[in-house]
């Protein structure tokens, strides 16, 4: 009797601390895994404090340069798996910018003023562009600028933006990186439903963007190995092939 | 009768002075209070079985006669051209014509264009695709099975992953799922239908050449091509903005019907300038070596009075009057002189005016009869301007005769010599000149004849009037340069589809356009057939597109499911484009393609319709109130072709080349008409006047030497014989006829003995007067220069020369 007695208390013990645990080591290890992307459900959305915008300001502020790689994972409809793809991501301030896609195709263009060059592994050399004529590459410039800047007054500009907080332990809460969920205009939006971007620890640059469309696909961009203002030969903004 | 108005007047100067005073003011309200207008129209025949009226209406339609086109090009590295690689200079080149398209903004310009006017708003691929059914062909359909092949889907599919792939994937996805096959350049192959410049590079959506060292800018203007003032404002801001914008590495050809205008207008200034100088040098010469007094004045004063009736005289048969009608009458004005010249002469040298008068009266009657007459015979031309130019002379000749014989008399003031000693010193004087040297004169003057006569047959008659304009070299090079780099677009042969309606039109330009392509399958045909068919062409097309997609949906639908699991696409990825294909769309309109910005295309191609209608009552009233204008280059118009498309009811085939030998031809057979019966009813008047063979061949000769001298001449300097020449020619029959009747008058006694004198003074100041317009640079003013100095010339140096000899030979002998 005092035996059995003795498995059921055991037994309790073991289920009290499994419901207790369990979420929580399943969280941490959803929160390592950036292949998913973030439920809007689990979401809480306040509006952005000051204090996270100054932090926001200052830490973009001390930026120049930034190098990364990047892991582009688009979730689409009209493909039965995610479309994964790799690449590199330069900035420097105030108007430079690379974007290139290695694999599974080699497709890229750099941004210097406003104008760049264009290049896809299928034609020799590259292509040049101005933004006040091409406004697809306008618009991609625009946001890649100002996730690169941390622009706050351009996104407000063009978004309502609201600060994105797991519905977790609060306490939990100043850990979490910042996030900030970014709605355009329903007028303006065309194919966007809204952007997630969450910042670095520090706030100093952006490691997450979630581009959600309207009909429900959605891209993830996760920006990894990120060097902050190390030293970029001009080469790297000038055309295709970096000299 | 005239004896008596003389007394009459003799005894009341005053009374005489008041009433022509106030005749000179009547006629100057008379001229001030006529509508007058400057229409070219005035010289295009209006006779039925004519079209060149109806084709000069609707050459105005042509799409690039009213634009002003600049040309950008680099210019060699060796002449300081742009640097870089030739992809810079391509952008540099690009920037340059955007920016100076963007400067060139009203009032002055209404639109610059360095591409086609796409509205970035719409998506025009989306347009193009829904368009696709109702446009396509059988050899679209052609093109699209070649893209069914297994290893073309491949391809595309693979590429359909790469574009969503990279950033503007966002934007094109929806594009992609609703036409993975791309099937919309299809329809863009269509819209180079629309394009007029027939070597420009078609794949680039942008105004450039072949090689991509020119970009041409299209700029519209409201301001006219007759508008001197407006043109030259307006080139003046154009040239600022291209000294401001293009750089000195790229040189600009502008090309624009206002710069002919302004060419012109500074032409017939800088010659005026001059033409007036030597004009007026020479007249007062004249004046005062052989007039010599103030009263000499009248001689010209009294001629030129009578304009205003005659512009009203005009007026009451016609609702406007044609500038170039009182242009060319005021040349005209010239014969009437000779009236109050001789009265001039004679009466001052007579003590006996009023039997002066009555002896001056006959030649003078029988002269301005037979201006009078021939000038009478312009009453049948089918030129409107050459009808108005007939009441014109006519009434102007028979009030300056009365004038000449009511009013000079008493203004020339007698200075007095005995008049029967003049009249026998006249006859002696006449005979005296027809020793030794006057037959040589003559002896040369046939031999000059024969060989003028041997010209003749090679006498061309030019009835272009570009040849009549001004073109400076710049223009010149600009206009080849154009036509070298961007095809032959302003002066292409103009293919009208007219019809009762819009669809009507519609139809006839889809017949056009089916014929041009059968006969001549690689000719190029600017047209909105291609992308604007009527609404039976549409169904048409939709059938075949149907029929099309039953027989290749089943496979296609395999092809994409199989190829797109290679590249991980799903079963659905493509349904809106598999689910669209069999689906009816509605009929592609007008408004279509002017949502999407090519109505400055369209409405080049589109007569408006109030303007169709008008042209249509100016034609043949067939109640066709809708136009539609196909554009194919000249050169490729073969006569086969332009019979085949002048067979299609509705349709009309203009080309410049041939409105110019239709006019040309109809100018000269109107010409042709008039000189021959103009010198028809000048010798019968001279054969009832005279009754005597001998001296009707001599009143003539001073004509036949003027007209054969010049046509001779001209013939022999390879020069052609056009509009203005026509109206120097009549100046000569007018004039040359007078100086054979007066100096005829003078060799058989019944004239005055100043006859000689006043016909070389009208003669002198007539080749002061227009002869100075040979020094002229503008063609127009050159060509009646040439004319009247080798007509008159030669017509006052026969009757002066040639006629007494010949008097003696054939009368008095």
């Amino acid at each position: 009797m005092a035996t059995l007695k003795t498995f059921l208390l055991r037994s309790l013990l073991v289920l009290i601390v499994a419901v207790a645990v369990v979420p929580h080591v399943a969280w941490a290890i959803a929160g390592d895994n950036s292949s998913a992307a973030v439920d809007d459900t689990q979401l809480q959305y306040q509006a952005l404090s000051a204090e996270v915008e100054q932090k926001i300001a200052r830490a973009a502020q001390e930026v120049t340069t930034l190098h990364s790689d990047f892991v582009q994972e688009k979730y689409l409809s009209m493909f039965a798996e995610k479309l994964l793809s790799t690449g590199e991501f330069f900035y420097q301030r105030p108007d430079l910018l690379r974007w290139e896609l290695l694999t599974p195709i080699a497709s890229g263009f750099v941004i210097k003023g406003a104008g760049g060059r264009r290049w896809h592994q299928s034609v020799a050399g590259s292509e040049a562009f101005k933004l006040n004529q091409d406004k697809a590459m306008a618009l991609i410039a625009q946001q890649l600028f100002a996730w690169a800047k941390a622009d706050l007054p351009w996104l407000r500009s063009h978004y309502t933006i609201t600060m994105a907080r797991r519905t977790v332990d609060p306490a939990m809460a100043e850990e979490q990186p910042i996030q900030l969920r970014l709605v355009p205009p329903a007028e303006t939006g065309g194919f966007l439903s809204y952007l997630l971007i969450t910042f670095a620890a520090d706030a100093s640059y952006v490691s997450t963007v979630e581009i959600h469309e309207t009909d429900g696909d959605y891209t993830i961009i996760n920006f990894n190995n990120t060097a902050v203002n190390d030293r970029i030969p001009d080469g790297i903004f000038t055309d295709r092939v970096r000299s | 009768m005239l004896a008596r108005l003389y007394s009459f007047f003799s005894r009341r100067r005053k009374l005489l002075v008041l009433g022509y005073g106030c005749f000179v003011l009547l006629g100057i309200l008379c001229f001030s209070s006529v509508v007058q207008e400057e229409n070219i129209e005035a010289l295009l025949p209006d006779t039925a079985g004519t079209t060149v009226r109806r084709d000069f209406a609707l050459l105005q339609h042509a799409p690039f006669a009213r634009k002003v086109l600049i040309d950008l090009h680099t210019l060699p590295a060796a002449e300081g051209g742009l640097s870089g690689t030739k992809a810079q200079q391509s952008a540099q080149l690009k920037q340059v014509a955007i920016d100076l398209s963007r400067a060139l903004r009203p009032p002055l310009f209404t639109q610059a264009l360095y591409a086609p006017p796409l509205q970035s708003e719409v998506a025009l691929d989306q347009t193009l695709l829904q368009a696709l059914p109702n446009l396509v062909t059988v050899d679209d359909l052609v093109t699209i099975e070649q893209r069914l092949g297994e290893q073309q889907i491949d391809k595309q599919l693979q590429w359909v992953r790469n574009q969503l792939l990279m950033p503007q994937g966002w934007w094109t996805k929806q594009s992609l799922r609703s036409d993975p096959l791309q099937l919309w350049q299809i329809a863009a192959g269509h819209l180079r239908q629309l394009n007029p410049m027939s070597k420009s590079d078609h794949q680039q959506s942008d105004f450039v050449s072949q090689d991509g060292t020119h970009r041409l800018v299209v700029v519209d203007t409201d301001i006219s091509i007759s508008d001197v003032a407006g043109s030259r404002r307006m080139m003046e801001q154009l040239q600022q903005h291209l000294v401001s914008i293009v750089p000195a590495s790229i040189k600009a050809s502008v090309v624009s019907g206002h710069l002919y205008t302004l060419a012109n207008a500074d032409s017939v200034q800088r010659d005026l300038r001059l033409v007036l100088g030597t004009a007026t040098v020479a007249i007062l010469l004249i004046f005062f070596l052989l007039l010599r007094s103030w009263r000499a004045l009248f001689v010209f004063i009294l001629p030129a009075s009578v304009l205003g009736y005659a512009v009203a005289a005009v007026a009451v048969f016609f609702p406007t009057v044609s500038g170039i009608t009182i242009g060319f009458g005021a040349v005209l004005l010239g014969v009437t002189v000779d009236f109050t010249l001789h009265v001039y002469f004679s009466l001052r040298a007579s003590s006996e005016p009023l039997q002066q008068l009555r002896s001056l009266t006959t030649p003078l009657m029988g002269s301005a009869l037979t201006s009078f007459l021939a000038f009478s015979i312009l009453l049948m031309s089918a030129l409107p301007g050459q009808r108005q130019l007939a009441i014109f002379s006519m009434t102007a000749i028979a009030l300056a005769l009365l004038l000449a014989v009511v009013v000079m008399p008493h203004l020339c003031g007698a200075v007095g010599v005995n008049s029967s000693s003049s009249r026998t010193a006249g006859v002696e004087q006449c005979l005296v000149t027809t020793q030794q040297p006057g037959r040589l004169w003559v002896l040369v003057w046939l031999v000059v004849m024969l060989a003028c006569a041997g010209a003749l047959p090679r006498l061309h008659f030019d009835g272009a009037m570009r040849s009549l304009s001004v073109a400076t070299p710049e223009l010149r090079h600009n206009e080849e340069l154009l036509q070298q780099v961007w095809g032959n677009m302003r002066s292409s042969a103009l293919l009208f589809a007219t019809g009762a309606t819009f669809e009507d039109a519609l139809q006839v330009n889809d017949q056009i356009s089916q014929r041009v392509h059968h006969i001549c399958a690689d000719t190029d045909l600017v047209s909105l057939a291609a992308i604007l068919p009527s609404q039976a062409s549409q169904r048409h097309s939709r059938e075949i597109w149907h029929k099309f997609w039953d027989k290749h949906s089943g496979s296609l639908q395999t092809q994409l499911a199989s190829a797109g699991a290679k590249y991980g696409f799903s079963p659905q990825a493509f349904a809106p484009f598999i689910q669209w294909l069999p689906r009816e769309v509605p009929p592609t309109d007008l408004a279509v393609w002017q949502r999407v910005g090519l109505a400055p295309l369209l409405n080049g191609l589109i007569v408006p319709r109030s303007n169709a209608a008008n042209e249509d009552k100016s034609s043949n009233g067939d109640g066709h109130s809708a136009a539609l204008i196909s554009l194919i280059d000249e050169a490729a118009l073969t006569p086969a072709l332009q019979q085949s498309i002048a067979s299609i009811d509705g349709a009309v085939v203009v080309a410049q080349s041939e409105f110019s030998r239709q006019l040309s031809a109809e100018l000269a057979t109107d010409f042709g008409k008039f000189i021959s019966v103009a010198c028809a009813v000048v010798v019968l008047v001279l054969i009832l006047w005279y009754r005597r063979w001998r001296h009707v061949v001599l009143a003539l000769l001073p004509v036949v030497s003027g007209l054969l001298f010049m046509f001779g001449t001209m013939s022999w300097l390879g020069l052609s014989f056009n509009l203005f020449n026509v109206i120097a020619a009549i100046l000569i029959i007018g004039l040359g006829v007078d100086y054979g009747i007066f100096i005829l008058s003078l060799c058989d006694g019944s004239g005055c003995q100043q006859s000689r004198r006043a016909v070389l003074v009208s003669a002198l100041t007539t080749m002061a007067g227009f002869g100075a317009l040979v020094l002229a640079h503008h063609p127009a003013m050159n060509s009646i220069g040439v004319t009247v100095l080798l007509g008159i010339s030669a017509a006052v140096t026969t009757a002066l020369s040639v006629v007494p000899v010949c008097y003696r030979w054939l009368v008095t002998a």
